[in-house]
């Protein structure tokens, strides 16, 4: 038999999405868009912003609903145990996007293909390859083909840097 | 007519056009595969190659390209939940999943055979239908326009995820975020920030690359398998019937791919509507027609087979309105506009009364073209499958330099690629809270085109609504759309009633 129940993650997703929605179009969207001084509806360039901003707002409203109304079937016997497949290293995701905004930091200040080389190194080591030969031989076989492709092929300026 | 077609036959039978369509092909295919590359990329680059060709080389070589780049964004879709290609997102939904079975070459292939198909039916259909699917395509004014990308986004959303409320927010925002840049009516700055990069919008290479690739990157790093020694990206099936199309599955899907053909000819065939939106249009229609629905999302080998035939079938009918009429179905074809301007000739009506047999020419190589996706496909397929022996923690590495790189060269400005970082993190923080990411990425395409044909219908009729039911085409495609809104909430609740059942 279902039981009524609060889908905690879904509710406050809804809220946050809530906020975020009113928060766009009672303040981002008037002050980021000059309305002309007078014309039709159609004209105003805030018309479909307004629009997007109001779908939003009220689907936000409709998912926090949904979260707070669920029904769930009530828990019979034991439940599953999380396999080792559901866990979610949140450590590992903050240092590779720490490690691709330090990336970035260095694609034009040292230079593209010494910090592309940096970040390359840095994340395959981390993530516990200890295969120096495949480690280096990866690295060199992608930046080669880059440089062919890209610098080469197509003519992309990449940027230099204090390096290369 | 038989003169023109041996005649036709003498200029397209030479040696230089042959080896064009064989070299676009291959140059198209590998760029497609690349995501940041794209088909429009690959013609663009090939252009002043095509300088001093003769006209039926030069064009052979480009559509070659346009038509490889359509496909090859399949087999990154398929092997690493990276679409090459916007058009391929549609193929991600079903191909990763069985790449992740360990079925990455079933996939692979049928996604060829599929693309082959598309292209040749769509072929067929410009030689045949040209002129009078042209003059149906352009019956459609701003309010038909505005009710079709309503419908075809309402199919994208409703397939693209298990919960409407979320696909359906995942294509507000989307629109919302199509609005940044200049309104199109008043050219009044909009979300910009005050950022001259925003001036002309968000670029959607790097919201194509940070959203799948990049988050696929994130989504990985937080698996606690990542790292483990002597993985494979995906262990691959010791089942024979496993790394090949059989030929039951094959039967089984030719009904939904001919009409994936059909619902990609005609979406080409209207100016604007683009290779995506067939993509994912004739995925919906064939999650509608499959009598096992419920493994769409989850490696149904019809899902991969209706999206590529789908988005392959677009390449050739988006030439339907370029050569009847002289107006380019999508950006690809735009370019190929200036290629043939640049030939000496001129798209339109007077092109089949002047130059008739240059164009059944150009039909014999459009034709051609498709052998030559079979040649390069299946050596790409070998070669690329390779890449599921290599262990995550050096693919993933190489996946997030080839996003920057990808996203960097498009305008050689670093703030694409903090674009891709940043649509990256919200396509994970999307995927980690169950919202698909599918219909932001077509919302965001489709919403140019909806907003001027529905702030064009709203001046047309002086405010009035009226207007997107008075005419009859509209109002069937806005009586879809609303259908397809109620078949689903009422799947969802036959759901829970069978849930409640079996739980008493």
């Amino acid at each position: 038999m279902d039981v009524r129940t609060i889908d905690v993650k879904t509710a406050v997703t809804g809220l946050v999405l809530l906020t975020l929605s009113l928060v766009v179009y009672f303040f981002i969207i008037p002050s980021q868009i000059e309305e002309p001084p007078a014309g039709p509806l159609a004209m105003s360039p805030s018309l479909f912003c307004q629009v997007s901003a109001g779908l939003l707002i009220f689907l936000s409203l409709l998912l926090t609903a949904t979260g707070v109304f669920a029904r769930k079937p009530s828990a019979t016997g034991e439940q599953p145990a999380a396999s080792k497949a559901d866990e979610i290293d949140h450590k590992k995701v903050f240092v590779t996007i720490g490690a691709t905004v330090l990336y970035l930091f260095m694609f034009e200040t040292v230079g593209f293909f010494v910090s592309t080389a940096a970040l390359m190194l840095f994340l395959m080591v981390y993530y516990g390859n200890r295969n120096w030969a495949h480690v280096l031989g990866i690295m060199v076989v992608i930046l080669v083909f880059i440089y062919l492709l890209f610098v080469m092929g197509l003519k992309v300026v990449l940027p230099e840097g204090m390096l290369i | 007519m038989m003169e023109n077609l041996i005649a036709a036959w003498g200029i397209f039978f030479q040696l230089q056009n042959i080896v064009a369509v064989f070299f676009g092909m291959a140059l198209g295919v590998l760029l497609g595969a690349i995501p940041g590359l794209t088909a429009t990329m690959a013609i663009a680059l090939m252009i002043p190659l095509t300088f001093y060709m003769s006209p039926v080389a030069a064009i052979a070589m480009l559509v070659g390209a346009y038509k490889g780049g359509c496909y090859g964004g399949s087999i990154p879709a398929i092997l690493l939940n990276t679409p090459g290609t916007p058009a391929a997102a549609a193929t991600v939904l079903d191909g990763y999943p069985l790449a992740k079975q360990g079925k990455s070459l079933k996939a692979l292939k049928m996604a060829m055979y599929a693309s082959i198909i598309g292209d040749g039916f769509c072929d067929i259909c410009l030689i045949l239908v040209a002129p009078p699917l042209a003059y149906v395509a352009l019956k459609m004014g701003p309010p038909e326009t505005a009710s079709l990308i309503l419908l075809s986004l309402m199919i994208i959303t409703v397939v693209a995820g298990k919960s409407l409320v979320r696909g359906l927010l995942a294509a507000a925002l989307g629109l919302l975020l199509g609005t940044v840049g200049m309104d199109p009516m008043t050219s009044t700055p909009r979300l910009g920030f005050g950022l001259i990069e925003l001036d002309e919008g968000l670029s959607l290479i790097p919201m194509l690359i940070g959203l799948f690739a990049i988050s696929e990157v994130f989504y990985y790093a937080a698996s606690k398998n990542w790292g483990t020694k002597g993985g494979t990206l995906h262990e691959r099936s010791t089942n024979p019937d496993d790394n090949r199309v059989t030929g039951k599955e094959f039967k089984g899907a030719l009904k939904i791919i001919f009409t994936a053909c059909g619902i990609g000819t005609f979406l080409g065939a209207v100016p604007g509507i683009g290779p995506t939106v067939a993509a994912f249009a004739s995925y919906g229609q064939a999650k509608k027609m499959s009598k096992n629905p419920e493994k769409f999302g989850n490696g149904a080998i019809e899902g991969v087979a209706a999206a590529e035939a789908g988005n392959n079938a677009v390449a050739g009918s988006n030439l339907i309105p370029l050569l009847t009429l002289g107006i380019p179905g999508d950006i690809g074809a735009a370019v190929l506009l200036g290629a043939f301007m640049m030939q000496g000739l001129h798209p339109g009506p007077l092109l089949f009364q002047e130059n008739i047999d240059l164009i059944y020419a150009i039909f014999m190589t459009l034709i051609l073209a498709n052998i030559a996706m079979f040649f390069w496909a299946s050596i790409f397929i070998r070669v690329s499958n390779r890449v599921t022996d290599i262990p995550p923690d050096l693919i993933f590495p190489a996946v997030l330099v080839f996003c920057a790189v990808g996203s960097y060269a498009i305008n050689q400005n670093l703030f694409d690629v903090w674009a891709a970082l940043l649509f990256g993190i919200l396509g994970y923080i999307m995927r980690r809270t169950d919202f698909p990411v599918a219909p932001l990425l077509i919302a965001f395409v489709l919403e140019p085109l909806l907003e001027r044909a529905f702030r064009q219908s709203i001046l047309m009729s002086g405010g009035n609504l009226e207007i997107f039911v008075s005419s009859p085409l509209s109002l069937l495609f806005l009586s879809l759309t609303v259908i397809s809104v109620i078949m689903m909430v009422r799947g969802i609740m036959k759901k829970k009633i069978v849930i409640a059942d079996k739980d008493e």
